[in-house]
């Protein structure tokens, strides 16, 4: 072992960056899985440290919210994603919701990986543009009297005018256990993309705010984590970036001394993401998009 | 012979000639001037051999420095690696992706290098641990930062490398750090994996405390095979063994929701109760009857643990807190007596 060790560690070694390389071969090579246009919405800087030089952009994307029903709450867990759906996804639901035995049961179900179906300006992002608009025609139809009632739709206003121009239009549509399946189910490769994720599952009990009685216990999944979020901006795509860093961490410590606004912006760039074979991405390009007066 | 046999031999001797010269003192023996000569030049001898081949302690104050050297190359290697880590971190954006990788796969095989360059030069091994722990970070770096770089979907599969690298320098070399680096990864790598079988996230694999018992009875298994070159490494696998054991237990004996066992929590945690017990008490009586003081000492302050954690979910709550105070003081007391108690029973039946 004396003689052999150091040889055994050095073909470890090589072992295992050969094997890493292949597989990152086997991900490009060929038509990638899917090609999406993203821009700065989707797509923001990742937060580094000073002592971190590297750069990533970061995923963002939203689960479509259970409609609300009248003074439903909801809970954020998408609506779809209901017990049926979870036991094909291969969780235990067994335990009806309202047996006794089910808050333990559930508790303690861990999360599964699975595929989401995440699609870049669909319908359900046209949806929720159009319940927005609706909520906001309703708040001022309605015109209740009073300071706080005025504020509440003003506020409501400007956060709708600010998600128009820098919310992330990606959208979680759809979660199953075969990403070739779902890729028959959805096959427009230029706006939505298969990723392997962190499905959970919970035991709810929506809350009506204005009856003021918890509603029956029922099962929903949710979706935690894409499981590569971070993707990494190499040296060659940077330079569109480095000068938009820059000044963002300049507007940051001019906020934090007090002066310098937080306005939403429209977004700066755009990139184009590709998913591989092995439904692991990579950014390709990146573009400076024009700037509005 | 391997290095820790050699070293008990030159204690042996050591404590040999300490106690020949206070028998002489008192006047119990009196060894004729040649014979003691001739007994001195052996013992000479053979720590000049040891300490040649083996590079034991031959004295007290050499082996009160061997610990602060060990210490000190153990922290050494650890601010070695942050530096190789951080200095990584503060200049990659600024290179090449081929670069990069050049840096990153190279990285390691130097440190490979550089370790086997020290063993040779160095029969002590402190700069060669330093160097080898070294590489083993460089190795972590290099398949972290490449599924960083690449966007790469994580998998416990890089536990097994490091493993698998570990152990072949530890091995090669006979260096403890790597072999208990070696035992950590290959604890990760075999806890995720039992837990992607039922298709569960492996990062989860935290969630349920028993992915940890096979990997446990394992390094308990190993600890068995003969190591006839490197016999300071069992007592590292039994340790790790039996804290992979009894640390689960104590997690579920506390918190039975995160059992794999469809039982209800309360049942889930008198069972783990009862275990802890068991196999604590267990663990010393094995310690004891088989002289392996590492795993004594194990089972002991789990016992201690599990008797505090059962004391205070049993009292804390109604008794007043000098009370408390005083009966587990006063069991402590107890626990003593006992203990001194089969101490003179065992030394008698020993006498």
């Amino acid at each position: 072992m004396r003689r052999l060790g150091p040889w055994l560690a050095l073909v470890l070694l090589l072992l295992a960056n050969v094997v890493v390389f292949l597989g990152v071969l086997r991900n490009r090579r060929g038509e990638p899985e899917a090609v999406l246009t993203l821009t700065e919405r989707e797509l923001p800087p990742a937060a580094a440290g000073q002592e971190n030089t590297g750069l990533s952009l970061r995923l963002v994307w939203y689960a479509p919210f259970s409609p609300r029903e009248e003074g439903d709450w909801g809970s954020g867990s998408v609506h779809w994603l209901d017990g049926e759906r979870l036991q094909a996804l291969g969780f235990d639901c067994s335990v009806p919701p309202t047996d006794p035995r089910a808050e333990v049961h559930y508790r303690r179900a861990l999360p599964l990986v699975r595929y989401a179906v995440l699609e870049v300006e669909g319908l359900p992002w046209q949806a929720w543009l159009d319940g927005e608009r609706a909520e906001i025609e309703r708040l001022r139809r309605d015109g209740t009297a009073g300071q706080e009632a005025a504020r509440a739709l003003e506020l409501r206003e400007r956060r709708f005018a600010a998600d128009q121009v820098s919310r992330s239009r990606l959208t979680l549509i759809d979660v199953g256990a075969d990403p070739t399946s779902l890729r028959r189910q959805h096959p427009d490769r230029r706006r939505v993309a298969i990723a392997p994720a962190v499905v959970r599952l919970q035991l709810e009990r929506p809350w009506n705010a204005r009856t003021r009685i918890p509603g029956e216990p029922r099962l929903r999944g949710y979706v935690s984590e894409i499981l590569v979020s971070d993707l990494y901006v190499p040296r060659s795509l940077r330079s569109p970036l480095d000068a938009l860093v820059k000044r963002d961490t300049q507007a940051r410590t001019m906020r934090r001394a007090g002066s310098g606004t937080d306005e939403p912006r429209p977004p700066r760039y755009e990139a184009t993401l590709s998913y591989g074979h092995r439904l692991e991405p990579w950014l390709t390009s990146v573009r400076p998009l024009a700037e509005r007066p | 012979m391997s290095k820790a046999s050699a070293q008990t031999r030159a204690d042996r001797i050591r404590a040999f000639r300490e106690e020949l010269a206070e028998l002489e003192r008192v006047g119990i023996v009196e060894l004729p001037g040649e014979q003691r000569e001739r007994l001195r030049r052996y013992h000479d001898k053979t720590l000049q051999t040891l300490a040649r081949d083996y590079d034991v302690d031959t004295t007290a104050g050499q082996k009160q420095l061997s610990w602060g050297m060990r210490i000190a190359s153990f922290l050494g290697a650890l601010a070695l690696c942050a530096a190789v880590f951080l200095f990584f971190f503060r200049y990659w954006g600024l290179l090449s992706t081929a670069t990069q990788l050049i840096i990153l796969v190279g990285g390691p095989f130097l440190g490979v290098l550089g370790t086997e360059v020290a063993a040779r030069r160095e029969r002590t091994l402190y700069v060669a641990g330093i160097i080898g722990l070294v590489a083993f970070g460089a190795f972590v770096l290099d398949l972290a930062m490449l599924g960083n770089i690449f966007n790469i979907t994580p998998s416990p599969g890089a536990f097994l490398a490091w493993a698998a690298f570990a152990f072949c320098l530890a091995y090669a070399y006979g260096i403890r750090i790597l072999l208990v680096a070696g035992i950590l990864s290959l604890a990760g790598y075999l806890s995720a994996t039992m837990g992607t079988w039922r298709g569960v996230y492996w990062l989860s694999f935290g969630e349920r405390p028993e992915n940890f018992f096979p990997v446990a009875l394992l390094l308990l298994a190993i600890a068995l095979v003969q190591h006839r070159r490197h016999g300071d490494f069992p007592p590292l696998y039994r340790i790790f063994g039996f804290l992979g054991l009894l640390i689960p237990i104590l997690v579920l004996s506390n918190w039975g929701d995160v059992s794999y066992l469809a039982l209800p929590t309360k049942s889930v945690e008198h069972m783990y109760q009862v275990v802890a017990f068991v196999v604590a008490a267990a663990t010393v009586g094995a310690g004891v009857r088989l002289s392996l003081r590492e795993v004594t000492n194990v089972g002991t302050t789990f016992f201690v643990i599990f008797l505090y954690t059962r004391f205070y979910d049993w009292w804390w709550d109604w008794m007043p807190k000098y009370l408390f105070f005083l009966v587990v003081g006063a069991l402590s007391i107890a626990v003593l007596l006992t203990l001194r108690r089969l101490r003179r029973i065992r030394s008698a039946n020993g006498s």
